[in-house]
């Protein structure tokens, strides 16, 4: 028997790598014979080009459905890089979320996701959320609903500063939602490090500090074109390049994760 | 212009452990609350069963216990001790003699229990025989006495001995505990309160010694009862002071951090914005807002370097749209530039006013120099 981990990817900053980091880990994990799905839970659907997928999907078809009030368990999940792996899924995101959001103003729909995974069990051995990089309601849904979450962030003081401000908000909205227990902080994940000293001079500061504060860090991963062209190819890492040095960081999360299902 | 100092990741860190420690801090109150509920229902079980009264008075004990260790005893006038109505006996007098006589001798030995208005919860043999001793007060322990009012206090208190809080941050908490503390008060209302009675101080040269907030409970309290009288302004003086704030740094620095715009708010508690900075770009347009907000996180500009910015945006600019006061002071310089200035204008034919925006300029100058004229 495993246990389901419900991993949502979070930040306090905007493009520092969690769509990257969702469909890479995906796909890393579906690659252990685990069930992967990964539940888009950004307006911007930026999934559906990171696997090339139907952009404009009926909102029925995305995760928007699962707010709506309708839900009944319909998780259309779209079987993605069927070539390289068998059991790794989308719920595509998108412009319909942007619709549902006035539902969340209710503690009601704040705790739909949640609910739909509970009533409606998958048997899928991991669920990421990919979420939207604003602290609100979306990203509060996947909290409600996590069982884990994973914190990428890139080292300047923008992106420091918003793990602070995605801690604080993280303990205030346990503690307003009576989450019990929280959502484990699986750890941070260091990356797009550039070349400049300023970026290395930040990351030698923090990890220490995390780590001091029992929070695991993973990575650096450096700023690579790489990552730049697997999207453009619409194929995870790996598939773009079967060795790359960033591989070691992704290995090492996946086996954190699957660490987690036993 | 000299090297730059780049930003310190310690003071993100301090603000992370800051907010944790004040989460901690409200959920441990929370599990001792929980652990007092649960004792509670357990007494209230054991008593509506008709339970061996031994056992009810050992759980009693248990939650006494469990008080004195979460919050300590307190000496409570007796006087405001309140009997419980829903206590079911009526006649206590052997009981009373023999306390009597045990508190006479041995003094006090356990904290009576209280509900927070006063009622008594456990304890009554001991209430009733205090005052034939001429007691005045009895130790006693409170039943949910942490309510949030009191943990938003204790949770400012914790993080005051770290830098982490911004002015922004520390207003907000500050005007919610006022709101918590004093009766009748708008939270909205307190910065203006607090800067009438600074100024008033200060009229009457009688501001408050500048370390007053560190100063012990009874200092404070003779220095605010001798330099105010309205019981509104006193209760609010004291009640900062009892949080270590010194309600004229308050006044200068904490409390215009509120009148902040939206986007100065946000960029302050977002992207880690300066308020000092953010204080220097809120007189400015909300457009160039938006850009002063840029250029002080990209480049990190201190204050001085943000004054400079702004500076250089009004020559850009041609004619100046705001102004900065620089200094503090007033020189001969400036005295003299004045006069000068309006000696010029003197020379300049009345035509040459009759234009619609001299117009309004001038009449704001009339209006400017009748409220100077107040104020010197
Ligand atoms: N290590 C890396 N090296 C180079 N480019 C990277 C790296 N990580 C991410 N990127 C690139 O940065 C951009 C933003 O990444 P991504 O979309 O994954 O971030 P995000 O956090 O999901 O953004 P958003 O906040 O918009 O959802 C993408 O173009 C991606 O290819
Ligand atoms: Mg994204």
């Amino acid at each position: 028997m495993t246990r389901q981990v419900r991993l949502a990817i979070m930040t306090g900053a905007g493009g520092v790598g969690k769509t990257t980091l969702s469909v890479n880990l995906g796909y890393e994990i579906a690659r252990r014979n685990k069930k992967v799905a990964i539940f888009d839970l950004d307006p911007q659907g930026s999934i559906n080009v990171a696997c090339r997928l139907n952009k404009m999907p009926a909102a029925r078809k995305t995760t928007a459905w699962i707010y709506s009030g309708f839900f009944g368990g319909e998780y259309s999940l779209t079987p993605v890089w069927e070539d390289n792996v068998n059991n790794l899924s989308v719920f595509q995101g998108g412009s319909p979320l942007f619709k549902i959001m006035p539902m969340l103003a209710q503690q009601e729909g704040i705790l739909a996701l949640r609910k739909a995974l509970e009533t409606y069990p998958l048997k899928e051995d991991l669920i990421i959320f990919d979420c939207p990089a604003t602290l609100e309601t979306l990203p509060r849904t996947a909290l409600a609903a996590a069982t884990h979450l994973l914190i990428p962030l890139v080292p300047d003081p923008k992106a420091i500063d918003g793990t602070r401000v995605l801690i604080d908000w993280y303990l205030k909205s346990c503690e307003e939602m009576d989450l019990n227990p929280k959502p484990e902080i699986l750890g941070f994940v260091i990356n797009n490090v550039e070349k400049g000293a300023e970026h290395q001079r930040l990351t030698d500061a923090i990890i220490p500090r995390y780590e001091e504060r029992g929070w695991q860090v993973f990575g650096p991963i450096r700023h690579y074109t790489s990552f730049v062209n697997a999207w453009s190819e619409a194929v995870p890492l790996r598939v773009h390049r079967t060795t790359h040095p960033a591989l070691p960081a992704l290995e090492e999360i996946r086996d954190e994760v699957i660490g987690r299902m036993k | 212009m000299g090297r730059r100092k780049k930003v310190n990741v310690d003071d993100f860190f301090a603000e992370v452990d800051q907010t944790s420690e004040v989460h901690t801090l409200r959920s441990e109150v929370q599990t001792l609350k929980d652990q007092e509920t649960e004792l509670r229902a357990q007494i209230e079980k054991l008593k509506a069963e008709q339970s061996n009264p031994e056992d009810v008075e050992q759980e009693i004990q248990r939650l006494r216990e469990h008080l004195l260790e979460s919050q300590g005893k307190v000496k409570f006038p007796i006087s405001k001790i309140k009997r419980n109505e829903n206590q079911p006996r009526q006649s206590f007098t052997e009981e009373v003699e023999a306390m009597k006589l045990s508190l006479q001798q041995e003094g006090q030995l356990q904290p009576v229990i209280l509900f927070e208005d006063g009622t008594l919860f456990d304890g009554e043999c001991r209430w009733r025989a205090a005052p034939e001793l001429d007691w005045e007060t009895l130790d006693a322990v409170f039943m949910a006495q942490l309510d949030p009012k009191e943990l938003r206090r204790k949770a400012y208190l914790t993080s005051l001995h770290r830098k982490g809080l911004n002015a922004l941050d520390k207003a907000e908490a500050l005007i919610a505990i006022a709101g918590d503390h004093i009766e009748a008060l708008n939270p909205l209302e307190v910065p203006k309160i607090i800067n009438r009675v600074i100024m008033r101080l200060k009229r009457n040269n009688s501001a408050l010694p500048s370390n007053l907030q560190t100063q012990p409970k009874e200092v404070q309290e003779k220095h605010i009862r001798q330099s105010l009288q309205d019981s509104q302004e006193i209760e609010l003086f004291l009640l900062y002071l009892g949080l270590q704030e010194h309600p004229a740094t308050l006044n200068r620095n904490v409390f215009p951090a509120l009148k902040l715009s939206s986007i100065l708010k946000q960029s302050v508690r977002k992207q880690g914005l300066g308020c000092p900075q953010a204080l220097l770009l809120n007189r400015l347009d909300p457009e160039i807002q938006r850009q002063g907000i840029e250029a002080v996180l990209k480049g990190q500009l201190s204050i001085a370097q943000t004054k400079k910015w702004i500076k250089d945006q009004n020559k850009q600019e041609g004619k100046p749209k705001f102004s900065i006061v620089e200094a503090n002071t007033i020189t001969e310089d400036d005295k003299e530039q004045i006069v000068r200035e309006a000696t010029n204008l003197k020379a300049l034919n009345l035509e040459a006013w009759q234009n619609l925006e001299v117009i309004a300029k001038v009449k704001q100058v009339q209006r400017l120099l009748q409220e100077i004229k107040e104020l010197t």
